[in-house]
């Protein structure tokens, strides 16, 4: 949110909510979010913290029954709830892509995977079918695809994990979005693959300047493409900053643990798993005053039973949740992460 | 985190160059029973379309000189007892009753597939409705119904024609839908909605390709069913009506003659056999096909 610099997606006050038999169930609460153009911004957090759906109400595709119930989302300048069918879907294939966790069936098995790039351009860009062909063959080798003339006449179940994700991206990116919606895009994969694909994402932003929201719940990959990051716990964002200011003076107790959960490789063969959080993050039937992440906070007060979670200033940029600052007087940014270790 | 070192630098020239695996096309791929089976469909299939140029009789040429006759190279499968070819009627039957099983096979298929495709897809109201019509044309006595539609349209090919594609996209229909309610869920149709394409492209373009194999191979099922159905419907009158042949009014002229000329219902019965063997070939080598196409 630097000043000057207008931004491509803003997320306010977004609220998911499922009917299920046990009556609503809010999922997403309260978020918000803004991504400039060309930047890289995290989400992270748990299973079921609400960053999948966070990621996906953006394109308006939360999974049914779930719905938006309340909030902003504004796509440069257009209101994003707003639309109509007809405009969700020129933002859909246009202005925004969205790639996800599992390469393995995102692709449709019966079609080649030329054929697929290729349909993209021809719907969305109203490509004529040389054209269309001639432009997929140079999307397949731009996201790093060796030999796509021949490549491009293979069908998905031919391609290993990665390739996958590599055609899934540049399916996503095909009509020159403006964001890229990236859930959980190297899960699936393994750590060469996914340092690959990382890579060939900050390439596209660099080449392209096509802003991405990356979605994980691993803190070593977005520490290495993020430039800022937004840490979600039961569907509340509780932390969110620049990338350097969130990993060295980490101000939620939550965020800290995220990243104390991370294993360290110290020296050969040396791992040292630092911590693990206790508990579960809670239900989403579940209503709690207060603090979300209190029943699992080792810095617990009694004062946190009347935490708005409404994210208030640390610095410029990075906001936090929680009022208590467990860490800011008795923790100097050198010394960040030690406390936690005993 | 051993992949940060992995940033900065470009990534390693990707290491993958397996061959696409060879692929066979059409019907090479297929396994060796299933090659069988449309082979039989096949000579079937020709001799009926060829009816009139190979076969050595008119359906309906009589000749008193030789009634009865067993089979020999001039009748290859006898003659009957006004002295027609048996052979050369039951080519004509099979023209008749092939032309009319793909009919009334072919056309409720993209039927059924089409409404069940739907209803997977769109779920809610338009599925319980549709759910419950097929439901209910499948669980109506099929038999009856053609033979109800036969009593208004009068006997005659015309009641199969009208008759069976009432109930038959509804199998169709079913089977669609249940395939559809899995493949919904399938990220790749997730995708085709994050691409902005319509929903008519997701259902046609990317679910019906995915969701025609199963209804594919169970029309092979469909089409013995239908040419029994035509048989039995002939053999009981109510099909082509005489002096024309169908394989069930042939069967059913020689019925009375079974102990004394045998060949003119056992014949044309065996080719209702070979009919139902090569389509059951064909089917089940698609669907074990399907089953290694798969993983």
């Amino acid at each position: 949110m630097g000043p000057g610099s207008k931004s491509v997606l803003t997320i306010e006050g977004l609220r998911v909510e499922f009917d299920s038999p046990h009556g609503r169930v809010v999922a997403v609460r309260d978020a918000g979010l803004s991504i400039r153009p060309g930047e890289i911004v995290g989400l992270i957090g748990e299973s079921g913290s609400g960053k999948t759906l966070t990621c996906r109400s953006v394109i308006r595709l939360v999974p049914w029954p779930g719905q938006i119930s309340a909030g902003e989302i504004e796509f440069d300048g257009r209101d994003v709830l707003g639309m109509t069918a007809k405009e969700l879907r020129d933002l859909r294939a246009h202005d925004v892509g969205m790639i996800y966790q599992d390469p393995f069936s995102s692709l449709n098995p019966v079609f080649r995977i030329g054929d697929q790039v290729a349909e993209t351009l021809r719907v969305n860009l109203g490509m004529g079918r040389t054209e269309g062909r001639t432009r997929a063959l140079e999307l397949l080798r731009d996201v790093g695809i060796p030999d796509p003339e021949r490549r491009a006449l293979s069908y998905p179940h031919e391609f290993s994990g990665g390739m996958r994700q590599r055609v899934m991206i540049a399916l996503a990116t095909a009509s020159q979005p403006r964001l890229l919606l990236a859930d959980e895009p190297t899960t699936a994969l393994d750590v060469t693959t996914q340092a690959q694909i990382l890579a060939l994402l900050m390439r596209l932003r660099e080449e392209r300047d096509i802003a991405v929201l990356l979605v994980s719940h691993d803190f070593g990959v977005i520490a290495q493409v993020c430039d800022r990051v937004a840490v979600m716990y039961g569907g509340h964002i509780v932390e969110s900053g620049p990338i350097a200011g969130l990993y060295n003076d980490a101000q939620h107790p939550y965020t800290r643990a995220l990243l104390d959960s991370v294993p360290q490789l110290e020296s050969a063969g040396r791992v040292t798993r630092k911590s693990v959080i206790p508990g579960t993050p809670p239900e989403p039937t579940e209503s709690l005053t207060g603090c979300v992440f209190k029943p699992r906070c080792r810095h617990a007060q009694a004062s946190c039973d009347l935490v708005s979670m409404a994210l208030e200033p640390v610095s410029p940029g990075h906001v936090t949740a929680c009022p208590v600052r467990p860490f800011a007087a008795a923790e100097g940014g050198q010394a960040k992460r030690a406390g936690a270790e005993a | 985190m051993s992949a940060v070192d992995a940033l900065g630098q470009q990534p390693p020239p990707v290491a993958e160059t397996v061959e696409p695996r060879r692929r066979a096309s059409g019907l090479r791929a297929l396994p060796l029973q299933a090659k069988i089976g449309a082979g039989i469909l096949a000579v079937l299939f020709l001799a009926g379309v060829l009816a009139p140029l190979i076969a050595p009789y008119g359906q309906n040429e009589l000749n008193f000189a030789h009634v009865f006759n067993s089979p020999s190279p001039s009748h290859l499968m006898g003659t009957d007892g006004a002295g027609r070819d048996v052979f050369s009627r039951t080519l004509y039957a099979l023209r008749l009753d092939l032309a009319i099983v793909v009919l009334v096979t072919f056309v409720p298929l993209p039927i059924g597939v089409l409404i069940g495709a739907m209803a997977g897809y769109f779920g809610g109201a338009f599925d319980a409705i549709i759910s419950r019509i097929t439901d209910t044309m499948i669980a109506f006595p099929f038999v009856v119904l053609v033979i109800a539609v036969i009593s208004i349209v009068g006997p005659g090919v015309k009641g199969v024609l009208i008759g069976v594609p009432i109930v038959a996209w509804a199998l169709y229909a079913r089977l669609a839908r249940s395939e559809m309610l899995v493949l919904r869920e399938q990220p790749f149709m997730l995708a085709t909605t994050a691409l902005g394409y319509s929903r008519r492209r997701t259902i046609l373009r990317h679910a019906v390709p995915n969701l025609m194999r199963s209804s594919l191979i169970y029309s092979t099922l469909d089409m013995v069913v239908n040419l029994l159905l035509l048989a039995g419907l002939a053999y009981l009158g109510l099909g082509a009506q005489p002096p024309n042949a169908e394989l069930g009014s042939i069967i059913a002229d020689g019925q009375s003659t079974l102990l004394t000329a045998w060949w003119v219902a056992t014949l044309p019965g065996l080719v209702v056999v070979l009919f139902g063997v090569g389509a059951g070939l064909l089917g089940d080598g698609l669907s074990d096909g399907q089953l290694r196409g798969r993983l």
